[in-house]
């Protein structure tokens, strides 16, 4: 019978080559280890040209909670894996956690490199848009933080205090390496408080353009998404709900998934 | 049970490397690592062409009658006039309570009675509503909502107006050591404008066609917009002729 002994080995006993008490104890462990790794979703086989004929060409992917109304959304992710092979005036990359009110209007915030509407960012940037009073959208970047592969950022928007009868959405972004959060504060009104929420990539070719996607790791894997019942002052990483429930959009070549949701880009728009 | 220590090892060791990354793949972010400060941050707000849709998760839609919708809030509404939107057979097909009356504090620690309504308007072209069947992808695709809120009676509608305007608030904060800088930031061109019926000020956006408004004196705060942002359900000068018609209801109390 296998004894555990004292021994710098993390095995147990090697002495008569029998299985050790503790592997006998690790082996189980790893094979379900091993049996959740398969059971997650992986990467699909994904199509790897892209084009434009020179409207607005967008591959668009999100997961999202879609069961109840929330007052906001956080999520994580890793910038890990984004390969921008367009040039940079012909498109952009995006990834983001976003605010859809239920009037139609929305806020988002998260990362983007590339050019929206004349603006370039020639790194990966913090990044911000908003849809607000039919106006058409509207962004910024944080410029002079060049986000490195391998931050594990955070993001997040949410509907904070009223005030004057109007309500204000609040979104912040992180960057663990710079140690910053950049926070933008609006007014959006009196009936945009809640809506639904999601995670999303978005890749955009404006000019004509036929040649390899840009690469996301063919998925970008957020993590830890939550939503918040209710508005608050306090952000939604610290008084979140883990999403229950998961809607996706279907198609390549982009795809986008958490833990337990997985959804792939879908051709929409174009020229 | 005996096995080669060699191949155990190597199984272990394989085994060992896919839990870590199962681990790895569920992990909440490191910590902060040392910080490298950037040089300069700047913040413009530039106009984008296009975006994605939202991600939505069509449901029947409920709506209640103007009355019963008075009888929630226990407040009169102004009802919108449908008449001046001219031609196309508009009509209020119902009213959605969007907030149910409640005490609320706000953030300048005003205490004030809480409540949101919308009216939804179609035209006799877009699908019939059916009260508890419809979809609201159907029905939020080709409708205008007036939005009705409780104001708790902070600012006039001028300052209503300057507020809703004002372009958004930027920071961006330290964390190694708490600093902060905020500005706010400048939109490359306002699509609003402020137009002055009696005194009340309409904060208009005329390529929506979106409005913004606070009567004064009925203590509520109107928005007027196509649902969705989608579609051409009605002109500027449409929009703005069911806007005067409510500040003239609003004022005069009719």
């Amino acid at each position: 019978m296998a004894t555990l002994e004292a021994t710098p080995h993390a095995w147990g006993n090697d002495k008569d080559g029998s299985v050790p008490t503790i592997g006998l104890l690790i082996i189980p462990l790893l094979l379900i280890s091993a049996a959740f790794l398969f059971l997650q979703p992986q990467p699909v086989a994904a199509a790897s040209q892209c084009s434009s004929n020179g409207g607005y060409t967008y591959y668009y992917a999100a997961v999202g909670d879609t069961g109840s109304s929330a007052y906001g959304v956080g999520a994580n992710t890793t910038m890990s894996s984004w390969t921008f092979n367009t040039p940079v005036s012909e498109g952009h990359q995006l990834w983001y956690v976003d605010m859809s009110y239920s009037t139609g209007n929305w806020v988002q915030m998260g990362y983007g490199i590339g050019t929206l509407d004349g603006t370039s960012a020639s790194s990966i940037e913090l990044y911000y848009e908003y849809g607000i009073g039919g106006s058409e959208p509207y962004y910024a970047f944080l410029s002079g933080y060049p986000i490195p592969a391998g931050d594990h950022g955070y993001a997040e928007v949410w509907t904070t205090s009223q005030s004057g009868g109007d309500w204000y959405a609040e979104a912040k972004g992180y960057s663990p390496y710079y140690s910053i959060s950049w926070s933008i504060t609006e007014n959006v009104g009196s009936s945009n408080k809640e809506g639904t929420v999601s995670i999303s990539t978005e890749a955009e070719y404006a000019t004509p353009y036929s040649g390899n996607c840009d690469v996301y790791g063919q998925y970008n894997y957020s993590r830890l998404p939550v939503y918040t019942t209710s508005a608050s002052t306090s952000e939604p990483k610290s008084v979140g709900t883990l999403w229950s429930t998961c809607s996706t959009y279907n198609n390549a070549p982009y795809s986008v998934y958490v833990p337990y949701c997985y959804g792939s880009g879908e051709f929409w728009g174009g020229s | 049970m005996k096995t080669d220590r060699k191949n155990l090892l190597a199984l272990t060791a394989s085994l060992a490397a896919a839990i870590l990354l199962v681990f790895a793949s569920i992990q909440a972010p490191s910590s902060m690592q040392p910080g490298i400060v950037g040089s300069s941050s700047s913040t413009q707000i530039t106009s984008d062409i296009a975006s994605p849709p939202p991600l939505t998760n069509p449901s029947p839609v409920v709506l209640n009658t103007v009355a019963s919708a008075e009888a929630i809030v226990g407040a009169p509404l102004i009802v919108p006039n449908t008449a001046v939107l001219g031609g196309g057979g508009y009509q209020i097909v119902g009213v959605q309570v969007g907030m149910r009356p409640q005490n609320y504090t706000d953030a300048n620690g005003v205490t004030y009675r809480d409540w949101e309504v919308e009216f939804v308007i179609t035209k006799s072209s877009s699908p019939a509503f059916v009260n508890g069947s419809t979809l609201s992808s159907v029905l939020y695709n080709s409708a205008i909502i007036v939005s009705e809120a409780a104001e708790p009676n902070e600012l006039n509608s001028h300052e209503s107006a300057l507020s809703f305007m004002a372009p958004p608030t930027s920071c961006l904060t330290h964390l190694n050591n708490g600093s902060q800088s905020c500005s706010t930031i400048s939109e490359s061109s306002s699509p609003y404008h402020l137009v002055q019926v009696g005194n009340t000020y309409v904060v208009a956006n005329p390529s929506a066609p979106f409005a913004y408004f606070q009567i004064d004196s009925a203590r509520m705060i109107i928005e007027i917009e196509t649902a969705g942002g989608g579609g051409v359900l009605m002109s500027y000068q449409q929009m703005m002729n069911l806007a005067d018609t409510m500040i003239s209801s609003g004022t005069t109390g009719s």
